[in-house]
Order: C-alpha cells, then sequence, then structure tokens
C-alpha cells in the first residue's frame, strides 16, 4: 500500500479518536520519559569521570601514584624523564581543599600543574602559555565554581587545607571554552610550586603523569617500577575510571537494578495504554477486511498507524524525561564526590537515545498486535458489532495461569534464596507471576461482589460489576497498572528503607567513639581522610581545662587493585576501634584487643575476598611502606562500598610514613556538654584555623545525612514510579470511561440518574484498583526481600531485613487516593453526557 | 396514552436560518395502539422523539403523556419520567456485555429500588414470553442480533410503561428478523394496553402499525405507501 493511502488511512481513523489516542500517547509517553530519565542520571557520572581523566591527562598511558594523601618526591619526574620511550612527562598534585567565598563554602580538588602538562594534550593547561602558567601566584576557578563561592577575577578566595586557612588571589575564571568538561568539575587549578606551597607540600607531587612511545609502553611500565621502588604505584591512566566504576559499581548496580524495574514499568504503562484502543483497533481491521483487505495490507495499516504513534509518543516521551533528568534525576556524585573530583555534568548519548525511542515504538507495535489476531480469530462481523455488546475477551482459563504464576514465583524465590545478584531477573520473574495472578484475582474479587451484588437494591453494583466485566483485558490492563506501581514503590521504598535502617546504627557506633572530633573543614571530607599536622591543634587543645583527653585519628583513601579503599587508623587506646555491630567473622574482643595492640587489622568482605584473606591469616598491606600485617576479624564495609580497613594510628603512621593525622578526637571532662566543648574547642583553635570541631553526634547526622544523599536515588524512583503511575492511571481510567459515554447515555435514556452512574464508575475505579493495589502491595513486600539481599550482595552494605508494611499501606494509600480522585474526574464529566447521544450512531 | 399539540422545534444554524426540525406537529396514541411515524433521513422523526423522552424542551407547544405536560421537565423529573414511564428501543443496543440478558433486561427495575433478585423474578414471566427464558442468563455478548433486541424490548416493557418509543428498532436486523420482533413488540403491547410509537423510514415496518403518519420537514403529511416490490406483503390487524 503506497504511504499515501497509509496516510489516508489514518487521519480517517484518528480523526474521530483524537482523545483516546492522546491518552495512548500519554501512557507511552511516561514510560518512555522515565526510563529515559534513569538512563541518563546512571550513565553521566561514569561517562563524566571518563571524560574528566582524558581532559586532565590527554593522550597519557601510563602514571605514577602516590598511595597516600602525602605524595612522594617531585623530583622522582627527571628519573621519568630518562627512561627510554617516554615522550613526555608531568607532575601533578591533588589536594582536597576547603573553598570559602561570599556565598558559602564548597569541597574541591586542589590540582596543582606545571605546563610540562600541556604537552600531554589534556583540555587543563591548554589555554595557557608555559611562561605565563609559571609565573603565576594565583588560583583558577571553573565558573561554576566561582559562582557558586560568589568569587570575581581579582578578588580572593579562602582555601582552607592541611588544617590551615589561607587567602588567594583568583587569576583566571574558566569555562567549558577554556578548559573543556574539567570546567564541571568541583576543582581550583594552581601552578605546580604555588599549590604545593599553598598545601604545605613542598616539593610532594601526587602523581607522575607519562606519555610513552606505543611501541615501548611495555618497557616504559617496567622502568616506571623500578623507578617506584614499591613504595609508588605505577598504573595505566584508565586506572581512575576503573577505581570509580569499582566505587561506583553497587551504586550502578542498584540503579541499574531499579532502572530495570522502571523500564519494565515504563514498558507495562505504554502497553496498557495501547491496550485502551484494542478495541478500536480491531473495530478498524474488521472494517478492513469487510472491505476485502488481505493480511498484507491490513498489516501495513496497522504497524503504520502503532509505529506513528509509537514515535509521537517516545519523541515526546523523550522531551519528559529530558525535563525530569536535568531537575529531578540530575547527576549527583553523592558520597562517591568524598574520593573522585567528580563532575556533574548531564551526559546523554546515542545509545540513551535510541534505546527509550526503541521500548515506546515497541511498546506501541506490540500490542497492536494483539487485536490483530483477535480481530483475525474473529468473523469480521463480530468485531464490526462489538459496539452493540459484544464480549471480545475469551473465558479466563485459570488453572493455567495460577500454575504459571507459581512457576515465576518459584524462580524468584530460587534467587533469592541462592544468587540474590541475579535480582533482575528475579524481579522480572515476580512481576510476571504477579500480572499472571492478576486475572485470576481480579475475577475472583468481581465474583464475589456480584454474590452480593444480588441481595442489594441498587443499580450502581450491577452496572460498575457488568462493566469490570465486559471489557476484562482493558480492567486487567488498568490495575496491573496500580498493582505495579504500588509493587514497585513498595519493594524499591521498603528496601530503600532497610539500608538506611541498616546504616544507621554503623554511623551511630563509627562517631560515638569521642565526644568531639576536629578535623580539617570541607562536606567532602566526611570520612576523615584528609591529613593535617595536629601538633599545633593537640598544644592548643591541651591548654583547655573542660578538655580531658586528646587522640589522634588517622584515615585515608588506599587504592588496592581497583578499589579504593577507606582505611581506618583509629588512636591505640580506643575502646572500639571499629563498630561492634558489623563483624561477619572472627571473634569481636580478640579481634578488637588484637587491632589495639598492632599489627593486626580488620578487612571489609570484599577486601578480605579480593586479597583471599581469611581471619588470622598474614598479609602485606601495600602502603607507602610496604607492612606485614595479619587479619583479626572481617566486617561490613561501614557503607563505603569499595571497601574498609582498619589498623590502629600508630601502624598508620609507620605504614604512611607520616606523622599527619586526619582527625583528633577529644573526650570532654564530666559536666561538660558537647556543645560547650565545641565552642571551647573552636576558640582554642583560633580564627585561622583550617579545622573543623564536631560533636559524635552531629558527625553521625552527617553521615545518615551522606547515606540518604546516595540512596536518594531510589526514593526518586519510587516516587516517580506513584507520580507515572498516577498519570497512566489517569490516562486509563478517563480513556476507559469516555469510551464508554454513548452506553452511558444511553441507561440515562432508561432513566439511570447521573449521580447513579457517576457512583458506578467510582466503584468501578475502586474495585479495580483495589484489587490491583491490593495484589501489588504482596508482591511489593516480597520484592522487598529480594531487593534487600540483592542490596546486601551488590552494595556489601549493613542490610536491616524487616517487613516494610507501613511502606506499603502508605502505597497503597497513595496510589489508591490519586487514582480513585483522578478518576473522579472523567467520570464525573462522563455522567454528564447528554441523553441526546443515546440516539447517535 | 400521548397528545402532542402544535409541537415546533427549531435547531438554531450560526450565521443563517433557523431550521424547523419539528413545525407545528399535533398528534395522539391511544393505549395500546401502534402508530408508525413514517419519514425520511432529515425529517425530523428522531427530534420529535427526544422531545417525547424530554431529553430537549421544545421552543412552543405541548407533549402530555398520560395528562401530564412533560415539555419543560427538570433533570431529575425527567430522569424519573424515561424511569418510569416510558420505555425505548433504539437501533443499536448499547448493553453491558459483562451482564446477563435478565441483568440487562432487569436494569430499569433495579434503578426504581428493586432488589436484583426480585428483579429478576419479575423479568422472568416476559423473557419467557420473548422467547428468551434459556438465553435469561447468558452473557449478552453470546446472544444474536435478534435475541439482543429482544432483551431490549424486555429491558424497555419492565417498569410497565404507558408509553413505548421505538426508533428504527430493527434497522440492524435482517428482513424476517426484523418483522419477528416488530410484530412480537406490537402483540404485547397490545396485551400491555402500552401506547407505541414506532419511528421508522421501512414502509414495511410502517405497514405493521395501526396508523402510519408520515413526516417530511417537520410536518405531519398524508402517508402514501410505497413498499418496493418483492418484500412480504403484511397486512396490518
Amino acid at each position: 500500500m503506497s504511504l499515501r493511502n497509509l496516510v489516508w488511512f489514518y487521519r480517517r481513523r484518528v480523526r474521530p479518536r483524537a482523545v483516546q489516542e492522546l491518552l495512548a500517547l500519554v501512557g507511552i509517553a511516561v514510560g518512555v520519559a522515565l526510563l529515559f530519565a534513569v538512563q541518563v542520571s546512571n550513565s553521566s557520572l561514569s561517562a563524566s569521570i571518563a571524560q574528566l581523566t582524558h581532559g586532565l591527562v590527554g593522550n597519557a598511558q601510563l602514571q605514577l601514584v602516590a598511595r597516600g594523601p602525602e605524595g612522594f618526591d617531585e623530583r622522582l619526574l627527571s628519573q621519568v624523564e630518562d627512561i627510554d620511550g617516554v615522550r613526555a612527562a608531568a607532575p601533578l598534585l591533588q589536594v582536597p581543599v576547603n573553598l570559602v567565598g561570599p556565598h558559602g563554602a564548597r569541597s574541591a580538588t586542589l590540582l596543582a600543574a606545571d605546563p610540562r602538562l600541556a604537552r600531554l594534550g589534556g583540555d587543563l593547561l591548554s589555554g595557557y602559555a608555559a611562561g605565563r602558567l609559571a609565573s603565576l601566584r594565583a588560583a583558577v576557578l571553573p565558573a561554576p565554581m566561582a559562582q557558586a563561592l560568589g568569587v570575581r577575577f581579582g578578588e580572593s578566595v579562602a582555601l582552607q587545607v592541611h588544617g590551615d586557612t589561607l587567602r588567594a588571589p583568583v587569576g583566571a575564571i574558566v569555562g567549558r571554552r577554556d578548559v573543556g568538561v574539567l570546567a564541571d568539575v568541583p576543582a581550583v587549578v594552581m601552578p605546580l610550586t604555588y599549590g604545593q606551597q599553598i598545601a604545605s607540600m613542598d616539593g610532594r607531587v601526587s602523581r607522575i603523569v607519562v606519555l610513552a612511545d606505543p611501541d615501548r609502553r611495555a618497557a616504559v611500565e617496567t622502568a616506571l617500577r623500578r623507578v617506584a621502588a614499591g613504595r609508588i604505584d605505577v598504573l595505566d591512566t584508565a586506572s581512575d575510571a576503573r577505581l570509580f566504576a569499582r566505587a561506583a559499581m553497587p551504586n550502578d548496580q542498584s540503579t541499574a537494578l531499579f532502572a530495570a524495574i522502571s523500564a519494565m514499568v515504563g514498558f507495562l504503562f505504554a502497553f496498557n495504554a495501547m491496550l485502551l484502543m484494542a478495541r478500536e483497533r480491531r473495530r478498524l481491521i474488521a472494517e478492513l477486511r469487510m472491505s476485502g483487505y488481505g493480511l498484507g495490507a491490513v498489516l501495513e495499516v496497522v504497524l503504520f498507524d502503532a509505529l506513528l504513534l509509537g514515535i509521537a509518543a517516545s519523541v515526546v516521551g523523550l522531551a519528559l524525561g529530558d525535563v525530569l533528568s536535568r531537575f529531578v534525576f540530575h547527576p549527583s556524585p553523592g558520597y562517591l564526590g568524598i574520593a573522585f573530583p567528580v563532575g556533574t555534568a548531564r551526559v546523554v548519548d546515542l545509545q540513551t537515545i535510541v534505546v527509550a525511542l526503541a521500548a515506546g515504538t515497541l511498546a506501541a507495535v506490540l500490542a497492536s498486535l494483539a487485536p490483530l489476531v483477535a480481530a483475525f480469530r474473529a468473523p469480521a462481523m463480530d468485531a464490526v458489532g462489538e459496539e452493540a455488546g459484544g464480549d471480545a475477551d475469551p473465558p479466563l482459563r485459570r488453572g493455567p495461569l495460577i500454575a504459571a504464576s507459581a512457576v515465576c514465583l518459584a524462580v524468584t524465590t530460587a534467587i533469592l534464596l541462592a544468587a540474590p545478584s541475579a535480582a533482575t531477573i528475579g524481579m522480572v520473574a515476580l512481576v510476571a507471576s504477579m500480572l499472571l495472578v492478576l486475572p485470576v484475582a481480579l475475577t475472583s474479587a468481581l465474583t464475589l461482589v456480584e454474590r452480593q451484588r444480588r441481595r442489594i437494591a441498587s443499580v450502581v453494583p450491577a452496572i460498575a460489576i457488568g462493566e469490570l466485566l465486559s471489557a476484562r483485558t482493558r480492567s486487567v490492563a488498568i490495575a496491573a497498572i496500580a498493582a505495579i506501581a504500588v509493587f514497585g514503590s513498595t519493594a524499591i521504598e521498603g528496601a530503600h528503607q532497610d539500608l538506611q535502617a541498616g546504616l544507621d546504627p554503623n554511623a551511630r557506633e563509627l562517631n560515638a567513639v569521642a565526644d568531639l572530633w576536629v578535623t580539617p573543614a570541607g562536606a567532602s571530607n566526611t570520612l576523615a581522610t584528609a591529613p593535617f599536622a595536629p601538633a599545633d591543634a593537640i598544644a592548643r587543645l591541651s591548654l583547655v581545662p573542660q578538655v580531658k583527653d586528646v587522640h589522634v585519628y588517622r584515615g585515608s583513601f588506599l587504592d588496592l587493585g581497583d578499589r579504593r579503599v577507606w582505611v581506618i587508623a583509629p588512636p591505640s587506646e580506643s575502646a572500639r576501634p571499629f563498630p561492634p555491630s558489623q563483624i561477619v567473622d572472627g571473634d569481636l574482643r580478640t579481634a578488637m584487643a588484637r587491632v589495639r595492640a598492632g599489627g593486626w587489622a580488620v578487612a571489609s568482605e570484599a577486601v578480605a575476598k579480593q586479597e583471599r584473606l581469611r581471619v588470622g591469616e598474614a598479609f602485606t598491606l601495600r602502603s607507602p611502606v610496604p607492612t606485614r600485617l595479619r587479619l583479626a576479624a572481617i566486617t561490613t564495609n561501614f557503607g563505603w562500598s569499595p571497601g574498609t580497613l582498619v589498623l590502629n594510628a600508630d601502624e598508620y603512621r609507620r605504614a604512611w610514613a607520616s606523622d599527619d593525622a586526619s582527625a583528633v578526637q577529644v573526650d570532654l571532662a564530666a559536666g561538660v556538654t558537647a556543645t560547650e566543648g565545641r565552642q571551647l574547642v573552636r576558640a582554642a583553635l583560633g580564627p585561622t584555623s583550617g579545622l573543623s570541631v564536631q560533636s559524635a553526634h552531629l558527625r553521625e547526622l552527617r553521615d545518615r545525612a551522606t547515606t540518604r544523599d546516595g540512596l536518594a536515588r531510589l526514593t526518586q524512583i519510587a516516587s516517580l514510579m506513584l507520580i507515572a503511575a498516577a498519570l497512566a492511571m489517569a490516562a486509563a481510567m478517563a480513556g476507559m470511561v469516555w469510551q464508554r459515554r454513548r452506553r452511558l447515555a444511553d441507561l440515562k435514556l432508561a432513566g439511570i440518574g447521573h449521580r447513579q452512574l457517576w457512583q458506578a464508575l467510582l466503584l468501578e475505579s475502586v474495585l479495580l484498583l483495589g484489587v490491583g493495589c491490593g495484589v501489588g502491595t504482596v508482591y511489593g513486600l516480597y520484592g522487598e526481600q529480594l531487593l534487600n539481599r540483592a542490596l546486601n550482595a551488590a552494595t556489601g552494605f549493613p542490610v536491616d531485613n524487616s517487613l516494610g508494611v507501613a511502606v506499603a499501606l502508605l502505597s497503597l494509600a497513595v496510589v489508591l487516593a490519586v487514582a480513585c480522585t483522578v478518576a473522579m474526574i472523567p467520570g464525573y464529566l462522563a455522567a454528564r453526557v447528554p441523553v441526546e447521544a443515546a440516539f447517535r450512531d | 396514552m400521548l397528545d402532542i399539540r402544535r409541537l415546533v422545534k427549531y435547531y438554531r444554524v450560526p450565521g443563517g436560518e433557523p431550521v424547523r426540525a419539528v413545525d407545528d406537529v399535533s398528534l395522539s396514541v391511544a393505549r395500546g395502539e401502534l402508530v408508525a411515524l413514517y419519514g425520511p433521513s432529515g425529517s425530523g422523526k428522531t427530534t420529535l422523539l427526544k422531545l417525547i423522552a424530554a431529553v430537549m424542551a421544545p421552543d412552543s407547544g405541548e407533549v402530555i403523556v398520560a395528562g401530564r405536560d412533560i415539555a419543560h421537565l427538570t433533570d431529575r423529573e425527567a430522569a424519573r419520567y424515561r424511569l418510569r414511564e416510558v420505555g425505548f428501543v433504539l437501533q443499536t443496543f448499547h448493553m453491558i456485555a459483562g451482564l446477563s440478558a435478565i441483568d440487562n433486561a432487569s436494569l430499569k427495575l433495579v434503578g426504581t429500588g428493586l432488589r436484583v433478585r426480585e428483579a429478576h423474578q419479575r423479568m422472568t414471566p416476559l423473557l419467557t414470553r420473548l422467547g428468551l427464558d434459556e438465553r435469561a442468563e447468558h452473557r449478552i455478548g453470546t446472544l444474536s442480533m435478534g435475541e439482543r433486541q429482544r432483551v431490549a424490548i424486555a429491558k424497555a416493557l419492565s417498569t410497565d410503561p404507558g408509553l413505548l418509543l421505538a426508533d428504527e428498532p430493527t434497522g440492524n436486523l435482517d428482513t424476517r428478523r426484523g418483522y419477528e420482533v416488530l410484530a412480537l413488540l406490537r402483540e404485547l403491547c397490545r396485551e400491555r394496553d402500552t401506547a407505541v410509537l414506532l419511528v421508522t423510514h421501512d414502509p414495511q415496518a410502517a405497514a405493521l402499525a395501526d396508523r402510519v403518519l408520515a413526516l417530511r420537514d417537520g410536518r405531519l403529511v398524508e402517508y402514501t405507501p410505497d413498499a418496493p416490490p418483492g418484500l412480504p406483503t403484511l397486512q396490518p390487524q
């Protein structure tokens, strides 16, 4: 059939059904938007770190990387440059700082480089002449950072670094045109010498990046290992992306899991929206057949129709998803920003667009096939006369549906018990089980109500139940939307709350070991990993009578393989060197005693597994000074997904060859409150100190806020699912009710009042959504258990395995209330259809 | 039973002259009488039916049903009037597919406040009379077009209305079935003393009536039967 004819058919069909077509379009668009927004949010951070690495080190392939925050001697650069096959090498200093401006404070990474970095082809110094940079004694700020701080070119910015507060003039403000994607990174750029001076790291660098001859790369790497002498890591430049990918993996896995659920929900929303149009499509096909069109021509017409709708709806969905990803799902580095200089750029790749477009179009095409099959099975005249009261749905086969549902449930249970990492498959099986059992549940519920109906002297239940039974496919489709919404919301939000409940005691135990914590300021120093020289602070605090005791706490990040491990080094005299509730393997009292004594460490499960360690075994820690330790116990990862390692502060000092502290823990004298103590300690440290003072309770709250921030995506997904469900249900219910106006007019002609019709429509909504939400709640609670197991396996976080009944009931109430409220409006309007409509054909 | 006096209904056309859809029509239908209102499409038949059904108000004139003028009822009064005093059989029957034949037929009775069981008891003799006793519990979707139209008649007569309005009730049926349905309708109405106004443009259907009135351009004119050759000859009783 020619395109012209196809368009003619489409216009002829759409013109009188524009509202229904619009509702189907809205349903598909909502599904596509949800899928697109989650995908964009998920891929943006990973894409951002890869772009960032390239922007920083250009074409360099190899690098020497310090194992600790104290860096290494920059004189190694000359040795590196002397290696045969090294085309260029450049030093780089990376130090966490806290920037303070008139508008507030922001955590950032101090990136200090010299002109040699420009030779590697990165964006950072590409706009600067070598001589100009070398002579510059100022800070260069990315424009978004300068704007956030409220500082302008020529003004100065305060830097809190290494425990001190210093001021640096702002020598330039750069944007994307100057430094590419680096403009989106929370950073401050300085010439190397000036940066070293600011950070109290004269002669030290964090890494040396190396551009080698491609054919001599292996030889260069071997030579670099000789220079590193086992105290510095030799890595390829992609290692940053790998470390980030590993750190982000649990987040990505859980978001991907929830994205898969969202996609499934989106697809089902779209599919259900198409089902609302099934009757019209069946009639079109029947009319074509009556006019003598063969299967090929009918297929062309139907698929053209579905393709047009699918593409149009997907485009609208992409636009809606774009808005969602900008304002709701915007990429946020969250807890990962503590250990990685992650940008906040939104990266939308072609694959994401294609997947969303394809999903929307596929939903439209698949849904259009169902009426096609049904229309070819039935005699054409039946389909044409369907409006006169034909029953299009075949009898329900309960046995096979229940059996298939049970098989799917068995698959989920097997995954729950044996392979929680395959949770996506488990969730798909669980949703399949729910959707298979839903028609049975709905029909059973209607049969129950039907029995009661005969005793009632009202036309309302008769109309409601009759209508629900007369369009079972459509009724099930709408109940399915409600079920999926409650299921998704209950499972995701329930699992989220269980995760939070598991992390909360950990935050308390980690911080409650001291009354006050004195640490370098900055939001990114939540885990107390930034170093400072503690001597001055300790001297000042010892003069405060209300301070009973001070202890040095040390900690930092250490890259072990692909893991950026959080090293925790509490003072030797600490009563609880690690949170007692987090032990997984080993004896608690023995392990604590051993960590305090030294020579022993406690590792999280993932680290122990990677290093193939069991409790009691010895290993060499790849610290700046490689150190022999034994494993005292295995714990959870305390909420830091790449893993943790606990050893005492003295051991750390030897292994890192540094006297720097990460925090000073303060015990207050009896009777001194945390608030009083905090004020006294702040005063003792003086106004120029770059240290922040926090009570244990305040740190606990900040830790909780950080984990909440990291898990916020889950709540966003659960909430959006509810919003999408409400929209989809509004569209579905409105479509269902609107299509029936002629029948409603007939009932009005028979003397049934509009109030009774409205009540019947409301009863229909309550029955339909009640069954859908009820089934969704039961399955949602099961889904929560599966997600708990999956999250525990993926993140290693402690998870509190409770049953989120409150969350489930809340989701149920929200969906039911929203959907019924939404259904009231089209119901009211449809019930007011003029009686005159009964006389129209 | 039905007495229409000088009924006028205009349709206002934007920017044009008002169209007289019903122009000074007067007619009456007695209890037990079947009157056919014959006319081509656009002659004003359906408008006249809507005025009698209290779906719209006339511009002038009276519609007296059982001694009461129903021309200007409120919505609530009109609904009550349609529920208890008048029945309808239309060409297209939009029934609730999920309900059985007896459920669909009982809807008006349940609307009057009867329990479903009681309504079913009341409907059973009528359905039997209509030859639907064995199909009463079947879903409406499984019934033939002729059976569905008989369910529609049962529903229309369920509240024992004094007046039954039928708008092309056999339009969706073949000639033989159409005749059977009309004959049954006439018989039932005679038994129940119900006045019937049958709107049709089918001369064969009109031939079944006690009286035939013709409508053209909104006005009653003299009826001249012009049944096409080859159709069975039906004699009014």
